[in-house]
């Protein structure tokens, strides 16, 4: 490239601002003139675009298996609904993604570990990286459930929503699965662990639906992210696990940051709390049972069949009420639905690409987003408690994460 | 002097939503000059030669395709066609002004300070500074587009090279054509450019195929709207 082709370029598109203003004492283009050049970014921006994306590389069509098509139409599918120019670049770029997850092997990512300017990227920090796209997918599913929910203000309506999603989760997991090759519903559907862990994962969305429709959207996750830490006493308790002094103070210290959060002085935000930390203790429940799987199951399938349940559950719960859903709600709950299911992907892709130790840190960057949304879509702004409280338990988390590490429990 | 600063602070308000997109296609086109091994100079340089998004990511388009300068040049200027209807319509507004404020004005009016400076001229046809509000309206897109700019060149040598970015520009053009979705006329317009790039891009020499389709699917387009006139 040199300057002057740029210079050339820059010249004519001066001109093409200039001349007409500059030319024209008053506007004597005609009408059909001006209706012909309202039709230009029609007739040229499709020129660069489809050629990178029907054509591979070597520059022969490729419509066989190519996600880039699939990516560019959901990009437009958001474009044409939203009419924002940046969900439809973010949701093209995403779905590209994902896709590349699932159809490639992980050696051929397009982001794969690639040397970056000095130093060589391992797999841990493409696990990282997922590990944050993973929570910010589940974060903002979850907020727009709670978008919903504050139109209709009901508790019952949550029964609906999780169930309408939960149909839309499943298409998308089904496509998924039917991609990497993996639909196989006779091990799916006549597997009782996967659907007594799907009867747990309901249970659990019950009662964290309730806090995210109650409670301000930060205090769940950080009230949320008590799992992994009544998980590390329930396996001590229940599961023989030995545990010393250490990983004890630090469930104790995930207590405390608790208490700090809810502020029993003021009680702020009521009994409600008390919701988000049943959520825990059922989500420590299912991964405990998740532990003892005498079976080895895809990821993607448990996912299914979790998910399942789950619509199952809340359909049969949503017969209490009916409400009358406008089209933007489903539109709504159909983006939800598609950010959980890339929220489970990028979960599993997380897992598989690098060590639990490594990344298990970063899922509570949960909480970041989550005081994101409380702040621009709910108009939440976190007390100095609730931040106090949330920075104790994730380093009482990360604690329990470092010792886990040190004895070899998890790599 | 206190009207002057009104309009020009209006302008400045008015087009500050529609600058939230123009910072992520700022940065990946600062990113992908980059990864096409640009200099940061030649990067930021074209940023304020040409400022036009879609031209410049053209230019790095056919420039990474190994085009001649005379097809990039022809191409970039079939892309900044669009801006002869923009001069066309101010014409009315700002014919009365003096020649330098006609070339400082022509090189800001891309298509976001055209879009609110538009909306306002209509409204207020009497206000003697209106021009104020496009002179407000473009400069900020200007001061956004070279700091979103700078941000893509910084961050253009943290990405990962190999980062498939050829697919975040498609998205960005498809982006800029939401709005056209809806109309039936506009889609058959699309789709024979599209289709004409597609099966032109080995056939038509000199990578000139950007130039070619987009010529079919202008006359397409005119047929299109012959026949819409005739009707009527």
């Amino acid at each position: 490239m040199h300057w002057s082709t740029i210079i050339y370029c820059g010249i004519i598109t001066y001109l093409t601002r200039f001349s007409t203003i500059f030319l024209l004492k008053e506007d004597i283009l005609n009408d059909k003139t001006k209706k012909i050049l309202s039709y230009v970014p029609s007739a040229i921006f499709p020129a660069i675009i489809f050629p990178p994306i029907f054509l591979d590389s070597a520059g022969s069509l490729d419509i066989d298996n190519n996600p880039k098509i699939l990516a560019a139409l959901f990009a437009i599918i958001i474009g044409f609904f939203s009419r924002s120019i940046i969900a439809t670049i973010f949701a093209g770029t995403y779905f590209l993604l994902v896709f590349d997850f699932c159809i490639l092997p992980i050696e051929k990512l397009i982001i794969k570990p690639l040397m970056f300017h000095k130093f060589k990227v391992s797999n841990d920090l493409l696990g990282i990286f997922y590990m944050l796209l993973c929570q910010f997918s589940f974060a903002t599913n979850d907020a727009f459930v709670k978008v919903i929910y504050e139109n209709y203000d009901e508790i019952f309506v949550l029964n609906q929503i999780i169930f309408i999603r939960g149909i839309f989760t499943l298409l998308f997991i089904l496509l998924f699965l039917y991609i990497k090759k993996e639909i196989d519903f006779k091990l799916i559907f006549y597997s009782k662990e996967l659907r007594i862990r799907g009867l747990l994962e309901s249970l659990a969305g019950l009662f964290f639906f309730i806090g995210i429709a109650l409670l301000p959207f930060a205090n769940v996750y950080i009230l949320l992210s008590m799992a992994p830490i009544l998980l590390t006493a329930f396996s001590a308790i229940f599961l023989n696990e030995k545990v010393r002094w250490r990983r004890w103070s630090a469930v104790l210290l995930g207590f405390v940051g608790v208490v700090v959060v809810i502020n029993p002085g003021k009680l702020e935000t009521s009994y409600y709390f008390i919701f988000p930390i049943i959520a825990a203790i059922m989500l420590s429940i299912r991964d405990m049972y998740t532990k003892n799987f005498k079976k080895d199951y895809p990821s993607l399938q448990i996912a299914f069949m979790t998910c399942f349940v789950v619509t199952i559950f809340f359909g049969i719960l949503s017969i209490y009420k009916f409400y009358d859903f406008s089209l933007k709600d489903i539109f709504i709950l159909f983006i939800s639905a598609f950010f959980l299911s890339i929220g489970y992907i990028f979960s599993i892709a997380t897992i598989k690409i690098a060590l639990v130790s490594v990344t298990s840190t970063f899922r509570y960057s949960v909480i970041l987003w989550g005081i994101l949304y409380g702040y621009f879509l709910f108009d939440e702004v976190p007390s100095t408690n609730t931040y106090v409280g949330a920075l104790i338990i994730v380093v009482s988390g990360l604690i329990i994460i470092s010792r886990q590490k040190k004895i070899g429990v998890i790599k | 002097m206190n009207d002057r600063l009104k309009t020009l602070s209006r302008g400045i308000i008015d087009v500050s939503p529609l600058m939230i997109p123009v910072v992520p296609f700022g940065i990946i086109y600062g990113v992908i000059g980059m990864e096409l091994g640009l200099s940061a100079y030649m990067t930021f340089g074209m940023s304020i030669i040409i400022f036009g998004g879609a031209s410049q990511i053209v230019l790095l388009q056919l420039f990474s395709g190994g085009a001649s300068s005379l097809v990039t040049i022809t191409s970039v200027g079939a892309v900044n066609s669009r801006h002869l209807l923009y001069g066309a319509v101010f014409s009315e507004y700002l014919s009365h002004l003096k020649l330098t404020w006609k070339i400082i004005l022509s090189y800001v009016l891309i298509d976001q300070a055209f879009a609110v400076s538009n909306t306002y001229f209509k409204k207020n046809k009497n206000n003697t500074f209106k021009h104020y509000h496009l002179l407000g309206a473009g400069f900020t897109c200007w001061t956004i587009w070279q700091i979103s700019t700078i941000l893509g060149i910084v961050l253009g040598s943290v990405v990962p090279e190999e980062l498939g970015l050829s697919f975040t520009i498609s998205l960005t053009f498809v982006a800029l054509l939401i709005n056209d979705f809806r109309k039936f006329k506009n889609i058959i317009v699309m789709l024979v450019s599209g289709i004409v790039a597609t099966i032109g891009y080995n056939t038509i020499p000199f990578q000139a195929y950007i130039i070619v389709a987009a010529i079919a699917a202008l006359l397409v387009a005119t047929l299109l709207t012959l026949i819409t006139l005739k009707k009527n």
